[in-house]
């Protein structure tokens, strides 16, 4: 079936274009579904062989307005990943987002399709390629923390595998959000969900260090070919805790304590900080956002609402100050 | 059997009349001395054209008993079945209607509707037909005309119910399944690593004989001798040694300095063959070093004319971690266990680089027993022999040594044997066991939603049967990734997905084609045990017989004429079985079957009824307006 599809690229380009979609539909994360969409590429039968992308949109029904909130964290980690990898090749541990049509009714968001196959299917099999992974998941976390977002959801349903290209791909940010925004309770397996985000416990601000703690849950689920960790002492398994120079105790306490996934790269595996400084933007974010969510707030009513002022972004700001460090990950000490 | 078969089918008027005349005319001889029974077979579109013929068989006076099985649907835009006037009525021959040879599965009700019959398509109306393959049986023949009698309008539509042979590809399935959730049960083992596959019976490293480190250890073993010797030649009453023995000294210091050069060649074998965790291996500088320490491992020491030559690949089925699995899954292990097995054994291969352990050997080997050999006291100690050694520092000396080539050839087991089994096999074939496990049990669900009920006792006992087959297609699976290993574990995962597939398929069309004891070729030369008495196999007859006569069978009928079935008339069924299960099947429920003399085949004839006005029985011959007579307004 054809459709025109109307939104905004990553570039900022506004485009309007023709593409097929497959009216196939499946769960993207919580409360987002996905389909294929294949965009017209100008040529007779482009509709069949044009760019084939993944389009997410909010569930209809009663979790709708739900849905909108996930595919509005969605836009927001794709576009500020794009910001941090402006300039230089995006990179390939994050799935990237193509476009977004964020302020309709029908708000979707545009992703390259993704790559490789989910941890929960492979990931019982990769202990030949474990260093590879490691690197790959630690760097995609990095890049998150570049562009002051965490993912909150890492876990083998949301972490793929590319073995073809040797490459981890993180992908599903509808759970993710800013640094220094309040936590808001997560619902879901309790071995993935780390203390401080579920619904009994959930408490403080999201930081760089919120990842750490289902990252490092993966690696052992990796090494231990497809195990969940269930006890701490598990980490000297396999040689894990002296592979990270005894960092990963800390992984387990409260996230104040948890080194960052920089940190573990660099103290842990003692291997240099491969990626590049990161400029702030985000004041401008701020800004930005702030309109958006204006101009949302006005076209529809079961969307979520106008942001509060002087509200919660100011506290975007709080991150780099509470941490000792210069700055959430991105700038090289 | 005496019932003789003449088909009209694809004749003209004219050859009919003359395949007719063949089989009656009693002087040519060309047909049979006696016509007790004769089973007509024609296409319900030419019984119009063929109506002179049924008077001409009727007229030979020949024939005791007729049956005719017509094939093929009603002329189109018609309601009626136009039969020759002796066929069908109530005083003319019984006519089963088979109006698709293919039939379909269908339950006798109003509403139900028609499914596609699972098995062999038939396309035709042969000798080969199971319906016909059933008329020719004398008992069943008499039988069905007998029934068929007391019908109002002696036309009947035939369904089939036989016991292993109507749904092979069904029981095929069921049976498959049963064997397949054995296979995939993930039991309760106590998964223990795979004994012959560890290191230190895979690797096969040993001491050369004349090599630095059993001259090392030779040399610590020459001087502790002559201690010995020496101090057994000084010995006096209750071992007391006299003091002045000058030699012992130096002996104790040879053999210190050969501890010595044995650690020093231990310590750098294993910081200069050190290999880094990963696929790297061994350089060749690295491997001399090895060799000219004097280790060796079983695998060199095969006759070159034994090795494998270049290119040439020691067969899948004679790999260590072949013979390990198929011992375990033939013996019963499932698929999990043999996974979990697999999983234990690779964390007992896995290399962690030489370097790691070097340093045991300073346990092993204090600096302290050195330098206490090295200045051994010019005045023996007093004592018996063993106290004196002790005290000398022979005996820790000695198991230091020990100790050390103990060391030495573990590290050589696992780091640097050419035949170690390593971890990223171990890791590919246990993918390569969860995609077959994966697409036995998308299988398995596929299969589940297939005919069961009566058929769940069958399907067990054949499940068990094919269980060992099953078996060899999970060690096919095994084979295939050792052959041509994948590149990683999520490609063998998916190659032996794929592949699992394949075989499944072929071997359910495998035994579409031979039986359902056919073995595949994967089987090899297994044989299959316990599946041969299936036919024969009482309790599956007993279940055929038993079968509700208005549930869903394999009725010789097209989607579009079942409005012609009376769904509500009485349903007839006729059932047979091989005399041979008489005794047996005694005091079956629901009377008699028909015993048959030949044949095995069991199992029930349903006939359901025309609604009444569907045959119409006309006299007269191939006359267009006749036909057309028949048709609704």
């Amino acid at each position: 079936m054809a459709d025109m599809l109307r939104f905004r690229k990553f570039t900022g380009e506004k485009l309007e274009i023709a593409a097929r979609v497959n009216d196939l539909e499946a769960p993207a994360g919580e409360f987002l579904t996905t389909r294929t969409v294949w965009l017209a590429d100008g040529t007779p039968d482009g509709l069949a062989d044009g760019l084939e992308l993944r389009q997410h949109r909010p569930v209809p029904g009663d979790h709708r307005a739900a849905g909108y909130a996930r595919l509005d964290s969605e836009i927001l980690a794709g576009r500020l990943l794009h910001q941090v990898a402006a300039g230089r090749e995006y990179p390939p541990e994050l799935a990237r987002l193509y476009g977004d049509e964020a302020t309709s009714a029908e708000p979707y968001a545009l992703f390259d399709p993704y790559r490789g196959e989910s941890l929960r299917d492979v990931g019982a099999y990769l202990s030949a390629d474990f260093d590879q992974f490691t690197a790959g998941l630690l760097s995609g976390l990095c890049w998150l923390a570049g562009a002051g977002i965490a993912h909150r959801s890492i876990s083998p349903d949301t972490v793929l595998w590319d073995s073809f290209a040797g490459q981890v791909q993180i992908t599903d940010f509808s759970r993710s959000a800013p640094f220094g925004i309040a936590r808001t309770p997560l619902r879901g397996a309790e071995e993935w969900i780390s203390p401080e985000s579920r619904p009994d416990s959930c408490s403080g601000m999201v930081g760089p260090t919120d990842d750490v703690w289902g990252a490092v849950r993966l690696l052992y689920y990796v090494r231990s070919n497809g195990n969940p960790l269930t006890r701490r002492d598990q980490l000297a398994d396999f040689g894990l805790a002296e592979t990270f120079s005894g960092l990963l105790d800390k992984v387990i306490g409260p996230p104040e304590g948890r080194p960052t996934a920089r940190e573990l790269i660099v103290d842990g595996l003692r291997r240099p900080y491969l990626l590049p400084g990161v400029v702030d933007s985000r004041k401008s974010l701020i800004a930005g956002r702030e309109k958006f969510l204006n101009a949302r707030a006005r076209k529809y009513r079961d969307g979520p609402g106008p942001p509060v002022p002087g509200g919660f972004w100011d506290d975007v700001l709080w991150w780099p100050a509470h941490r000792e460090a210069a700055g959430p990950q991105g700038n090289p000490r | 059997m005496t019932v003789e078969i003449l088909s009209l089918s694809g004749l003209s008027a004219a050859e009919a009349g003359a395949a007719a005349t063949a089989l009656l005319d009693i002087d040519s001889g060309s047909g049979p001395d006696r016509l007790e029974r004769l089973l007509v077979v024609d296409d319900t579109g030419r019984l119009g054209e063929h109506a002179d013929v049924y008077p001409q068989i009727e007229n030979s006076n020949r024939v005791e008993k007729l049956l005719c099985v017509t094939v093929g649907s009603r002329a189109d835009g018609s309601w009626k079945l136009g039969l020759p006037g002796n066929l069908g009525g109530n005083q003319g021959t019984p006519v089963l209607w088979v109006s698709r040879p293919a039939g379909i599965d269908w339950r006798v009700a109003k509403a139900a509707k028609a499914n596609r019959h699972a098995g062999v398509t038939v396309t035709a109306m042969d000798r080969q037909h199971p319906l016909i393959k059933l008329l020719v049986l004398d008992e069943v023949f008499d039988k069905v005309q007998e029934v068929m009698e007391g019908f109002p309008h002696r036309a009947a539509s035939p369904g089939l119910w036989l016991a292993g042979a109507d749904d092979e590809a069904a029981t095929f399935a069921g049976a498959l399944a049963v064997a397949i959730r054995r296979v995939c049960d993930p039991g309760s083992g106590p998964g223990d690593p795979f004994r012959d596959l560890l290191p230190d019976r895979a690797g096969g490293a040993r001491l050369a004989e004349n090599g630095p480190l059993a001259r090392h250890l030779g040399r610590l073993g020459e001087s502790d001798r002559e201690v010995a010797r020496m101090l057994d030649g000084k010995g006096g009453l209750g071992g007391m040694l006299r003091r002045g023995d000058g030699d012992i000294p130096r002996h104790v210091a040879r053999a210190g300095g050969a501890l010595t050069s044995l650690r020093d060649l231990v310590d750098q074998l294993m910081r200069e063959a050190h290999v880094p965790v990963g696929p790297a291996e061994l350089e060749p500088r690295q491997r001399s070093l090895v060799r000219n320490a004097g280790l060796e491992f079983e695998a060199e020491m095969v006759p070159r004319m034994l090795r494998p030559t270049a290119g040439t690949a020691v067969p899948a089925e004679e790999r260590l971690t072949y013979r390990a699995l198929a011992g375990a899954i033939r013996g019963g292990d499932s698929i999990p266990l043999a996974g979990k097995r697999l999983m234990a054994t690779e964390q007992q291969v896995a290399r962690h680089g030489s370097d790691k352990d070097r340093s045991r050997i300073a346990q092993l080997c204090p600096q302290a027993l050195i330098e206490m050999l090295a200045a051994a006291p010019r005045k023996t100690p007093r004592g018996d022999i063993d106290k004196v050694r002790h005290e000398l520092g022979l005996d820790q000396a000695k198991a230091a040594a020990q100790a050390l080539l103990a060391l030495i050839i573990d590290v050589a087991n696992r780091e640097w044997s050419p035949s170690a089994v390593t971890s990223a096999e171990l890791v590919r074939v246990r993918a390569a066991l969860d995609g077959t496990g994966k697409a036995l049990a998308e299988y398995a669900r596929g299969a589940s939603g297939a005919r069961s009920g009566v058929r769940a006792a069958r399907a067990a006992r054949l499940g068990d049967s094919l269980l060992p087959v099953l078996r060899e297609l999970v060690l096919h699976q095994i084979a295939a990734e050792l052959a041509a290993p994948s590149a990683n574990g999520p490609e063998a995962l998916r190659s032996a997905h794929d592949r699992a597939v394949v075989l499944l398929t072929s071997w359910a069309a495998h035994v579409q084609a031979h039986g359902v004891t056919a073995l595949p070729p994967f089987a090899g030369d297994l044989a299959l045990v316990g599946a041969h008495p299936i036919e024969e196999d009482v309790a599956t007859v007993r279940e055929a017989l038993l079968y509700p006569v208005r549930e869903e069978m394999w009725q010789l009928c097209a989607p579009g004429d079942l409005s012609a079935l009376d769904a509500d008339a009485d349903v007839v069924s006729v059932r047979f079985a091989s005399r041979l299960t008489a005794r047996a099947l005694a005091g079956l429920p629901g009377g008699e079957p028909v015993w048959t003399s030949s044949g095995t085949v069991a199992g029930q004839l349903r006939l359901v009824q025309l609604r009444a006005g569907v045959a119409e029985s006309t006299w007269g011959t191939a006359d267009p307006a006749g036909a057309q007579a028949a048709m609704e307004p």
